[in-house]
């Protein structure tokens, strides 16, 4: 009982814990795997992500000519970035990808420049 | 009803770890797996159950039985004679119709296309 | 004399996951107790039908949040012997730390549950500001929180430089001295020894009877863990041996301290392995592989007791795979020991099983009262209905 009243004492002079959510955004690693990007102008459509994505979230267009990813269905695996012999598939550390409505997961985001590590 | 109390007492395993189905045309094949040697090995024995045919229950050997053999029944329609936890529902809700059998994909699975 | 039934779940504040105990009530006292399973079942082993090695490995990878490194390494036990592929040391330590990690983590998580099941809420919150740090260091050395992902068959995702390795041992000299004062309060505190000794008790003959595996059996005597009797990967190294902790008590107190003590000797593990890791040197890249041969098995030590993975290959997709969790071979205890119990006990009688219900089960979706069997495609797409 006493070692518990001591440690509450300790902790009523230091600063709180909890971090502001939607005020202050709270800071990732470098490594973080966040949404996917693509660059679609350097794609040349090998179709070698199609293959290997567990889920099927990413498809190469048989009009456009250049590969397109469905993002409610992406589990952030790694696996389409590791493959592609160009590499124009990148994560980024942004890590709110909910979107209003179903069809607004197909649209494709604008493409920023991949993190330096 | 197939017998199968007498030659797992011949085993003279120390632990019985689970019970597994594998689904094929007309029937199951189930795998028994044990552990000997304090622990260290791992040995399998398999029997094959036709369709409709009745399994002797293991319950009188080994006590944790009767949770894996209810499972089976419910599942994939494998059913044991002599276990009182058989009729329990473990994943479904009273009032409930019985157990379907599983639709065994197999090997064949094609993606769909755009 | 009077007998009710007495139910508690499947929705409940008490718990943190749905199950339905169904308690036979005399006046305030238990007499006879079933379950019912069934709430979160998911069909895993479905899912991962028919595929291919490396994709199956994802699906096994996700069946739970709090310990998805011990099913991912009880796959590849099974799979990698049967691809004959030469997996390089560093690979194993890389995926001891992850898995010794994971077990420091599981174990703070429940000792803050258990602490708000008798409502003291400020111990909770103390035990879950000590689990952010171990989250972060996940976050850096993966690459995510939970659901880590970090292995491929015969090789990993990335290598550790550096960097990573002096920012674990820096995070677990913060974290040390506070798990250490969080541990005296589960000691010596008043109203924890008098509500958690001398109930609930699991006497060892009944324990070596009903199989029981993990903590649960080493707090009645029982001397079995899987890392200690068959050793795996990296854990036959001499210097990485385990020594596993043993009580006598049987109650729920007993049970509560195994916890406790185990998180030491993790941390001593995790600081070996960082001194034997080679920074400079990378993992090998993926490669495909086939696998020879009908069926293989392997386990390995979770942080609630023994995992089994067995999966049949045909073809070099899988046919069949089947998961046994631990909390599937403990549940049976249930009905036993809450027979001449209070109904007040039973929260900390229950949690202090450590159960992780989503582990345990495989979906059946009742829809007017009847049930219907959805594959995978109509889940990812959607069904309609009239």
């Amino acid at each position: 009982m006493v070692s518990m009243v001591l440690k509450v004492l300790k902790n009523l002079l230091k600063r709180p814990f909890t971090s502001e959510y939607p005020k202050k955004k709270s800071k990732v690693s470098i490594n973080f795997r966040g949404v996917i990007h693509i660059d679609q102008k350097k794609c040349i459509s090998c179709k070698l992500c199609e293959v290997n994505c567990p889920t099927g979230a990413i498809i190469v267009d048989p009009k456009k000519k250049y590969a397109v990813v469905d993002r409610s269905l992406c589990i952030l695996c790694g696996l389409c970035a590791e493959v592609c012999p160009v590499k124009v598939i990148w994560f980024s550390n942004d890590y709110e990808i909910a979107e209003k409505k179903k069809k607004h997961y197909k649209k494709q985001l604008p493409g920023a420049n991949p993190v330096k590590k | 009803m197939i017998n199968v109390v007498d030659e797992i007492k011949k085993i003279k395993a120390d632990r019985l770890i689970s019970i597994t189905s594998v689904p094929k045309d007309g029937g199951d094949t189930l795998y028994y797996h044990f552990s000997f040697n304090d622990q260290v090995e791992i040995k399998e024995f398999s029997i094959e159950v036709p369709k409709g045919e009745k399994v002797e229950s293991a319950i009188t050997v080994y006590e944790n039985a009767a949770l894996l053999e209810a499972e089976l029944t419910e599942l994939f329609g494998v059913k044991f004679e002599g276990n009182p936890h058989s009729g329990q529902r473990l994943f479904q809700a009273e009032g409930s119709e019985g157990p379907k059998r599983c639709i065994n994909i197999g090997t064949n699975r094609v993606k769909k296309d755009a | 004399m009077h007998e009710k039934i007495f139910p508690i779940g499947p929705q409940h504040p008490s718990l943190k996951e749905p199950i339905f105990l169904k308690l036979h009530v005399d006046g305030s006292y238990i007499t006879k107790a079933e379950f019912n399973l069934g709430y979160t079942h998911r069909g895993v082993e479905k899912c991962a039908e028919g595929y291919l090695l490396d994709t199956a490995l994802h699906a096994v990878q996700r069946t739970c949040g709090i310990c998805s490194q011990c099913h991912s390494m009880a796959f590849l036990n099974a799979v990698e012997p049967m691809t004959g592929v030469q997996v390089p040391e560093k690979v194993y330590l890389q995926r001891l730390i992850t898995a010794e990690l994971e077990r420091i983590h599981s174990h703070l998580l429940w000792g803050g549950v258990m602490a708000h099941e008798i409502g003291l809420e400020t111990l909770f919150m103390y035990y879950w500001r000590e689990r952010e740090h171990i989250l972060d260091i996940f976050d850096e050395l993966t690459g995510n929180r939970v659901h880590h992902s970090p292995d491929l068959i015969g090789t990993a995702k990335r290598s550790f430089n550096k960097e990573n390795l002096q920012m674990v041992l820096e995070k677990l000299d913060l974290v040390e001295p506070e798990i250490k004062e969080l541990r005296n309060v589960m000691e010596n505190h008043d109203v924890i020894t008098s509500r958690f000794k001398k109930h609930g008790n699991i006497p060892k003959k009944m324990a070596e009877d009903l199989d029981l595996v993990g903590p649960t059996a080493r707090a009645s005597g029982v001397n079995y863990d899987v890392r200690q009797n068959a050793p795996y990967m990296a854990y036959g190294i001499k210097e990485l041996k385990v020594k596993p902790v043993i009580r006598s008590e049987g109650d729920s107190w007993g049970r509560t301290m195994i916890r406790c003590d185990e998180i030491f000797e993790s941390m001593r593990l995790v600081r070996k392995a960082c001194e034997m890791i080679d920074p400079n040197e990378e993992v090998p890249k993926k490669k495909n592989l086939i696998a020879k041969g009908d069926f293989s098995r392997g386990r390995t030590e979770a942080p609630r007791g023994e995992n089994f993975h067995f999966v049949a290959i045909e073809n070099n997709r899988i046919k069949r795979l089947k998961l046994r969790t631990p909390t599937l071979a403990n549940v049976i205890s249930y009905a036993r020991i809450m027979e001449g119990e209070d109904i007040t006990d039973v929260p900390v009688i229950v949690m202090s099983l450590d159960p992780c219900i989503s582990c345990m089960e495989r979906v059946a979706v009742i829809r007017n009262g009847k049930q219907e069997n959805w594959t995978s495609h109509e889940l990812f797409e959607g069904k309609k209905y009239d």
